[in-house]
């Protein structure tokens, strides 16, 4: 391999790593390591291997400027989605990311299902309401309508008399409510992304994939746990 | 049997010693590649080459790339593309207002911190003998 495929090598390895950016930045970015890794072969007169290898794998630089490129990008948005994902990249930085990650997923995992079951009520007005009886308050969805059996939102009690009290207010109040648990999420973790330093992904979970399976699995556990505790009742 | 190559303790402290001085070196870059920058313009191979010559904070040059990109996003670099001798354009930076203001504020707190740091460690350094 000659020099000049050595660095387009190099630089579609990074190109790839850089998914996602925008493609502006993406070519500016390449274009700068393009003229740094030639002139360095100029200067030096190193080889090209000792020119890469003193910049780095292109995967870690490429992870170096994603990061940094985040905190600039969370610094500025409100975009759940932008927050959602600095809270996954945080997640594999340490364990106080990772519970950061997980308040992230079960806010915004709340605030979702509230917007949902907003929309739901409208298709299934008879069994998604605010349901309080003695010892019940149930928010969302529930078995059947008249004596209250079970169901899925918040329950502190699952069997006995109760009745829905919202009816069509429902939609504005899940609505208001889902909102107001995107918003917090929001608040809350960019404030918390902000005044954390950024860090390559340490060895606590080195894949968002990893993340994204062990998260799931706590959140499928603790849902086990209460959908049991719901049955045993 | 699994056989484990467990580190010694005296590995694991030099480990822990080279993370604590990679951080710190990583820490100080920010504000090394501000101060580089300080009354000129330089392209980001300069940037490297100057910090290289008068310390020794760049231990990978990728390093110093992405946290060019990040001042930029902050607002703190400006950067255009000048046509070289070499035959292409080189990206050169140069501080903005703010970043000359940001610089200036970095260099007074460095200053207080090392002070005051240094102090502290001076009877640490008079126990190894390593007196000023």
């Amino acid at each position: 391999m000659n020099d000049q495929d050595a660095i387009e090598n190099y630089l579609s390895t990074l190109r790839r790593a850089l998914k996602g950016l925008p493609a502006p930045d993406c070519d500016e970015i390449l274009s700068e390591i393009r003229v740094h890794l030639r002139e360095s072969i100029q200067q030096a007169g190193s080889s090209v291997q000792t020119v890469i290898s003193h910049l780095g794998p292109a995967e870690e630089l490429a992870a170096q400027y994603r990061e940094n490129l985040l905190v600039d990008r969370i610094a500025k948005t409100f975009s759940p989605w932008v927050i959602f994902h600095g809270a996954l990249r945080l997640a594999r930085t340490s364990a106080l990311g990772f519970a950061c990650f997980v308040i992230a997923l079960i806010g915004y995992g709340t605030g979702a299902a509230m917007i949902l079951s907003a929309g739901a009520k409208a298709f299934f007005p008879r069994q998604v309401g605010l349901w309080i009886g003695p010892g019940i308050f149930n928010f969302g969805w529930h078995g059947n309508s008249g004596r209250y059996q079970g169901g899925i939102g918040f329950i502190l009690a699952t069997d006995g008399p109760a009745r829905e009290v919202l009816g069509w207010w429902y939609i504005s109040v899940a609505l208001a409510i889902g909102v107001l648990f995107v918003w917090g999420t929001t608040k809350l973790v960019r404030k918390f992304l902000k005044r954390t330093k950024t860090r390559r992904p340490g060895p606590f979970l080195r894949s968002p994939h990893v993340t994204a399976i062990v998260s799931t699995c706590v959140l499928f556990v603790l849902a086990t746990a209460n959908l049991a505790q719901s049955i045993a009742r | 049997m699994l056989l484990l190559n467990k580190p010694s303790p005296v590995e694991t402290n030099v480990n822990s010693t080279d993370r604590w001085e990679a951080q710190l070196r990583k820490g100080a870059l920010e504000m090394a590649a501000l101060t580089a920058l300080w009354g000129r313009r330089l392209y980001g191979l300069e940037i490297i080459r100057f910090l290289e010559q008068r310390s020794q904070l760049v231990l990978s040059e990728g390093t110093i790339y992405p946290i060019l990109n990040r001042l930029k996003a902050e607002g703190l670099l400006t950067s255009e593309w000048v046509e070289a001798e070499a035959g292409h354009p080189r990206k050169y930076y140069s501080l903005t207002q703010s970043g000359r203001q940001r610089a200036r504020q970095m260099a007074e707190t460095w200053l207080e911190f090392s002070a005051g740091l240094g102090r502290l460690i001076e009877p640490v350094l008079e126990k190894r003998g390593i007196k000023k």
